[in-house]
Order: C-alpha cells, then sequence, then structure tokens
C-alpha cells in the first residue's frame, strides 16, 4: 500500500484519453498517485505489483470486461482486498444496483464531477480526504 | 439539520431552543407527548430530542410509539433518572442515547452529532463547492481558505445546498425544511436572506450567481460549467489547470472520437441503404459498444450534447436488437441518421468542467408514435432533437408499447421499468396526399391510446389527426387524448405546442392540505408522493390564513371536521377574497352524506371526495381540479 498521507488508484480503461483525464483529476483534487492499466488482464497484474489503494474500473472493455475483471480480482489472494470502483457510462438505476449487487465498493458513472472525484471515491470507501491531505489515516 | 425538542420545562427549552439555534439548528419545540407525536410523524426531522416526564404522553411512551411505527430518525432522551433500570428502559424503549439533566450543553451537542453521524446525516467531513468549504462540525464557512461569517439561517440554506448540490429548491421548499413551524416568514424572507447569503459569498470572491435563481423552478448552486473564454479567465486556478490538461488531452485523443462517430455514420448509413438486412447481430452489438463508449468518452471531457446524443444512438440501436426477428425499419434508420449527423456536430465543442449527470437536470423526452413513416414526423424529430427534446419514434404500436413496458403487470416495481417519456405524440395521419388512415390501424392507434390512459393517466398524449371534427374530438379526448391537433399543421406550430406542453409539465404544483389527524396527513403525504406535487400539511386549521399566504398554493384540499375552524368554514374564507374566488377547493372527508356535499358545493368546492382514497384515484382527480385551473388562466376572457 502507499504512504498514508496519499493514495495510489489503479485505473483500469481500454481509453488512454480517459486514464488521462481520471489520474489528471486525482492529482489536481488530492495529489494522489495513479497506476494505469489498459485491459483487464494489465489491470490484474499492475494490481499484484503496486497494491493500490483502490481500483477504477471501467465496466465496458474488450476480451475481458469489468465485471470479469473484478471476479478474477476477487478471486486472487493478492488483489482481494483492495476496493473496486466501477467506471461505467451507463445511468439506468436497475444496471447501477447490478453492478453493486457483485460486491463492488461502488459505482462512479461517467461524466463524473471531476474535481470532486477523490472527494466521491473517498466517500464511497470511507476515507476521510481532509485527514489524507493532512497526512492523518484511514478513519 | 432540524431537530425536534419535546420537553415541558419552558424555562429549559427555551435555553435549549437559543443554544441550539446558536449552533445552527433548526428547532421545533413543543411541550407535550400528544402533540410531539403529531409533529414528528407530520414534519421530517433529523433528530428527535425527548424530555422523559411529559404531559399526556411521557417520552419513552411516544418513543415506543414512534419506533412502532418505524420511525427511523435517531432520538435522545433527556432525564433526570439516572438509574441503569431507568437508562435501560430508555433505551429498550426506541431511544438512541440518553443524557441525565443536569447536563453541560457541550456534551448535549457533542452526543447530537454523534447520533446525526450515525444516521449518516454527517458523513461527509467537509462538504464543498468549488472553493468553497463547510464544515459542519464546526460550523464554519470558507471560500478560498477566507472565513465567512454567516448567520444561522444564512449557514443553513448554505448546508442545505450543499448537501444536495444539484437539487433544485423551491422557495416553499426552502421555508418547509429551514423554517422551524412557529415561524410565519414568507418567500420574501426566503428571497432576503438569499440576497445577503449571496452578497457575504460575493464579497469573500464567490461569483454573484453561485446560488443561482431557476425561473420558475426555485434556487440551486451553479452548475460549475466554464462555458467562455472570460469565466476561464475567472475560475480558480486548479480548475484552470485542470481545464487546461482537459484540452489538451482532448486534442490530443479527440481523433479517435472522430473516428468513432465516423464508424457510427458508416454504419448508419449502410442501415439507410441496405434497410432490414443492412447489419447483422454482432455489428450492431459493435455499434452499441461504440455508442456507449463514445458517451463515456464525450461525458468524461465535458462536451455534453454529444454524451447525450451518443447514449440516445446507444438506446436506439439496443431498441432495434430487442425485437425478435426484426431488424431496423427504414424510419428507425432515419431516427438514428438524425441522431448521428447532429452528433457530429457536437463533437466541435470544447471540453468543459461538468457536474454529474446522475443528479442533473434531464433533457424532456417524447415517444412519437407514426406507423406510416411520414418524412413530416421525421423533420418533426429532428427538428425537437435540435431544440435539446430527447425525441425518439416507434414505427409500430408494438415497437411502442414495447419501448414503454406497456404489457408487463401493472404491479412490477417501477424501478425495474423504464421511466415513461414526459410526453406522448401519436400519429394518426396516413399520408401527405391521402391522410385517412385505413379503419383496422385506425381501430388499433386509438386502443393504444385508451391503454396508455390507463396506465398513465399523468401523461400528456398529443394527438394528429386530420379528421378533428367534434365527433372525432370528442372520441379522442374520452380515450385519453390530452390534446388533438388538426392536420395539415407545420410541424413548427406541432414543436411550440410540445415545448408548451413540457414547460407545463415541469413546474411543480402547489398543494396545501389541512387535516388535525397528523397521522392521516402522513399518510395522505406519502400516498400522493409519487406524483411529485409540492405538498403542505397543515394539522392546526387556526394557521390557514398565515400558512396560505406563504404558500400560494395551486389547489387545497380541506378536511370538514376540525377544531376551532372546520374546513366549510376555511373555504368560504377563501371565497370571500376576491383573489380566491376561483383556486380549486377539494374536500376529504369521512362524511358520505348527500348533505355536506351539498352544502361543500354550494360553498364553492370544485370537488368532494370521501375516505379512504386511493392513491392513483386521488391523485387523478387533484390533476383534473388543477388541469381545469391552469386552463381557465390560459383561456382568454
Amino acid at each position: 500500500m502507499s504512504p498514508t498521507n496519499t493514495k495510489r488508484i489503479l485505473i483500469v480503461d481500454d481509453e488512454e484519453s480517459i486514464q488521462k483525464v481520471v489520474s489528471l483529476s486525482l492529482k489536481m483534487e488530492a495529489n494522489w498517485e495513479s497506476v494505469l492499466a489498459s485491459s483487464g488482464a494489465e489491470g490484474i497484474q499492475q494490481a499484484e505489483i503496486h497494491q493500490p489503494d483502490a481500483i477504477l474500473l471501467d465496466v465496458m472493455m474488450p476480451v475481458m470486461d469489468g465485471i470479469d475483471t473484478f471476479s478474477a480480482l476477487e478471486n486472487n489472494p493478492k488483489t482481494r482486498a483492495i476496493p473496486v470502483i466501477f467506471l461505467t457510462a451507463k445511468t439506468q438505476a436497475s444496471e447501477k444496483r447490478l453492478f453493486q449487487e457483485t460486491g463492488v465498493a461502488g459505482v462512479i458513472t461517467k461524466p463524473f464531477e471531476p474535481l470532486a472525484l477523490a472527494a466521491t471515491i473517498s466517500q464511497l470507501l470511507h476515507w476521510s480526504l481532509k485527514d489524507q491531505k493532512a497526512g492523518g489515516r484511514l478513519v | 439539520m432540524r431537530v425536534l425538542l419535546v420537553d415541558d420545562d419552558s424555562a429549559l427549552a427555551q435555553l435549549l431552543t437559543s443554544q441550539l439555534s446558536d449552533h445552527r439548528y433548526i428547532v421545533d419545540c413543543v411541550t407535550d407527548g400528544e402533540t410531539g407525536w403529531a409533529y414528528a410523524t407530520t414534519f421530517e426531522y433529523d433528530l428527535v430530542v425527548l424530555d422523559w416526564m411529559l404531559p399526556q404522553l411521557n417520552g419513552v411512551r411516544l418513543c415506543q410509539r414512534l419506533r412502532a411505527q418505524g420511525y427511523g430518525m435517531p432520538i435522545l432522551l433527556l432525564t433526570v433518572k439516572n438509574g441503569s433500570v431507568d437508562k435501560i428502559e430508555g433505551l429498550e424503549a426506541g431511544a438512541d442515547d440518553y443524557v441525565v439533566k443536569p447536563f453541560d450543553m457541550g456534551e448535549l451537542l457533542a452526543r447530537m452529532r454523534v447520533l446525526l453521524r450515525r444516521s449518516h446525516l454527517e458523513n461527509e467531513p467537509i462538504l464543498s463547492w468549488g472553493e468553497l468549504r463547510l464544515d459542519p462540525i464546526s460550523c464554519e464557512v470558507h471560500y478560498k481558505g477566507q472565513l465567512i461569517t454567516l448567520t444561522a439561517k444564512e449557514y443553513s440554506l448554505l448546508e442545505l445546498f450543499l448537501r444536495d448540490p444539484h437539487q433544485v429548491f423551491s422557495a416553499t421548499a426552502l421555508l418547509s425544511k429551514l423554517w422551524s413551524a412557529d415561524e410565519f416568514p414568507s418567500e420574501a424572507t426566503v428571497r432576503s436572506h438569499l440576497r445577503r447569503l449571496r452578497q457575504k459569498l460575493h464579497q469573500a470572491g464567490a461569483a454573484t450567481d453561485l446560488i443561482e435563481t431557476v425561473h420558475g423552478l426555485g434556487y440551486r448552486l451553479k452548475s460549475r460549467q466554464l462555458a467562455s473564454a472570460p469565466e476561464i479567465a475567472r475560475a480558480s486556478e486548479r480548475e484552470a489547470r485542470y481545464l487546461e490538461g482537459l484540452t489538451q488531452a482532448w486534442h490530443a485523443h479527440k481523433g479517435e472520437s472522430v473516428a468513432r462517430w465516423e464508424t457510427l455514420l458508416q454504419i448508419s448509413k449502410t442501415l439507410q441503404e441496405k434497410g432490414e438486412k443492412g447489419l447483422s447481430e454482432q455489428q450492431q452489438m459493435q455499434a452499441v459498444q461504440i455508442a456507449h463508449s463514445l458517451a463515456g468518452t464525450l461525458g468524461t471531457f465535458g462536451l455534453m450534447e454529444g454524451y447525450r446524443l451518443s447514449l440516445q444512438a446507444e438506446q436506439l440501436l439496443l431498441q432495434a436488437g430487442t425485437r425478435p426477428g426484426s431488424g431496423f425499419s427504414a424510419i428507425q434508420a432515419a431516427q438514428l441518421d438524425t441522431v448521428i449527423t447532429t452528433l457530429g456536430h457536437a463533437l466541435d465543442d470544447v471540453p468543459k468542467l461538468v457536474c454529474p449527470v446522475d443528479k442533473g437536470p434531464k433533457p424532456p423526452t417524447v415517444l412519437m408514435v407514426d406507423v406510416n413513416g411520414m418524412s413530416y414526423i421525421q423533420q418533426l424529430m429532428a427538428m425537437a432533437v435540435g431544440q435539446g427534446v430527447e425525441a425518439t419514434i416507434s414505427a409500430s404500436v408494438e415497437a411502442a408499447a414495447d419501448t414503454l413496458s406497456l404489457n408487463t403487470p401493472v404491479q412490477t416495481s417501477p424501478e425495474l421499468l423504464p421511466p415513461p417519456p414526459d410526453m406522448l405524440l401519436i400519429n394518426l395521419v396516413a399520408g401527405e396526399t391521402n391522410a385517412v388512415l385505413d379503419e383496422p390501424i385506425l381501430q388499433k392507434l386509438l386502443h393504444f391510446i385508451q391503454a396508455i390512459a390507463r396506465r398513465w393517466p399523468q401523461l400528456p398524449v398529443m394527438v394528429i389527426t386530420p379528421q378533428a371534427d367534434f365527433g372525432n374530438r370528442l372520441d379522442l379526448v374520452r380515450r385519453g387524448g390530452a390534446l388533438v391537433l388538426e392536420y395539415p399543421i407545420a410541424p413548427s406550430d406541432v414543436l411550440s405546442m410540445i415545448n408548451q406542453t413540457l414547460q407545463g409539465i415541469t413546474r411543480l404544483s402547489k398543494i396545501m392540505i389541512v387535516d388535525d389527524d397528523a397521522h392521516y396527513l402522513k399518510q395522505v403525504v406519502q400516498l400522493l408522493h409519487p406524483w411529485n406535487f409540492e405538498i403542505t400539511p397543515l394539522t392546526n386549521p387556526q394557521r390557514f390564513w398565515t400558512l396560505f399566504n406563504q404558500i400560494l398554493p395551486d389547489l387545497v384540499v380541506l378536511d370538514v371536521e376540525m377544531p376551532y375552524i372546520n374546513g366549510f368554514e376555511l373555504a368560504q374564507v377563501l371565497r370571500s377574497h376576491a383573489r380566491w374566488q376561483h383556486l380549486p377547493i377539494v374536500f376529504l372527508s369521512v362524511h358520505s352524506d348527500r348533505t355536506k356535499k351539498e352544502q361543500a358545493f354550494a360553498l364553492g368546492a370544485d370537488d368532494y371526495i370521501t375516505k379512504p382514497v386511493q392513491g392513483k384515484a386521488f391523485a387523478t382527480r387533484l390533476m383534473n381540479r388543477l388541469n381545469r385551473a391552469a386552463n381557465d388562466i390560459r383561456r382568454p376572457a
């Protein structure tokens, strides 16, 4: 895991432009670090290596979609403790509920409010953004 | 945060009210258990503070009664009883905490905060919006690090906006949420507090319209969109830097989105040329994925029009794939082409900071049913899309029924069904040359209108027909047509009628309901919840006139038998005033005898409904009265 005064987030999205915007948002808002992965398989590999504080996972990806990737992360002893948040453009309530039923820590819908993304993640994971910025710990 | 304090010790109650108000709580204070019950079950509170020893109904019994009714808000008991048996009794009655008198004010406040946090009402340590920060624990507000000193009411207003940053709050809603039942403010008071709050925020460097007025609806925090160069210049440095990064990333990757759009356009052209067999199932799913990903990308970069149109294209592609054995009809292909062509223009927009769409205002939706594929309707749809209306065409009655999930059982949970559109347009015109439809198709469409009206009586149905004489009009309105337009009529005129209707349904109707039975009143309010009225409940008819003049409702519902002033007398007072001669008045009473009804109508009642009421029927009757009143206003003198 990363030092307590910052966070490291793994962004798994097949689109480079989304990776850039998400990492830019997290940096600008909370000075969080990002690790990038362009596919589900790469995401699992990066999660094992970097042990991020959380994973932002795109749902619709080719080959291995977000739901399959999440399932693989859950079944991997090295990654199962890492909280996963789905990032999706789907907005229907029933789909959102379906995603939540998989056991993910949360669902964030695109478009998200860019300079409140870290706050949204913190809220979903019960982190205190204020404490982290001050070099505090998880609450 | 709104607190109900139930304590018969007037000195202590006064002190507590004053202390809690200093800490930004909105306090309603009552002095006996029965009144406490009435208040707790009528108004919404974040926390209830109860004294143990109360006249009429003691605190523990009140607590038990509230919990037995499923009351979920935190309850804190105040008492001089200090024994462990008493504490256990209090907690087992359903109280969440227990404070022994005499108590330290600081301790009481801390315990209240813990309860509020536990009930997830204070789960965000800091509420923020751009550079604005509000700390619910310290009650401090900062803008760009500068402390802003606010009065209790200004603080509460700001906190409310920050807790639900995309919600539009009407002045009435603000009154009911932030003013206690004992205060009698008017909408002018709300405006005056808002003006002072805006001034203070502006003095600290915020935009004057950080809390913006949404005309005809209310107030909300201004969406932090940066639409133009001057706005970018004024934005905070962080936002400007982010926007710069966003713009660079968009320039670097715009080509990918354009390439996806070109693929969609190609697919759309293929569909138009080759018709139904133009796409394989695999190609169709690929197109759905492209539209979906494009929506995600464009939304992330703040190209909201492109985002909306991509989602619409995705929806059209999905709908065409859901009917077994049917590919795209010529109409669907044309519709997809319109959406995708418009999407191409939206790609030239510049990136913006966006607010989340989950809570944001959604564009109005119109479903057009056109079984003959008239270019007239396609033109209308293109014009509607161009004006920000999410318009779609169904090419058959079956397709429309499918889109609306009309054939699913009525009792299916609404959450599992797609929401109905805001409006339905049915085209009963066969074609430009021979306008009259064949009888079997016409009958099918008429039955469809009837089925829609039965299922969604509140859904406005507009009909375009070449046969609009009295007999046909009567038949259509009997079946549920709300607005009948005679063909030929220019598409621009139809669009203007659509916009008018959509505007009408976006404004919430204000209804005031007066009934001395607080428990029943709460049930009625819950019953009407799905119809999205703005309801003001009132249990004490003596407060009627004051509250009425603050709310200025569109309709009043009155119980007949009430203490001090009965419903008939309230109706007489209203009718005695020149301004309220035509205000819809509906009586709601247990009395079903003819004499009472005759008396009500003689006083000028518009309707008389006997308890018990069924939600849908009751809401429909209220809507009928509201619609009639609105039509009376529109009708020229």
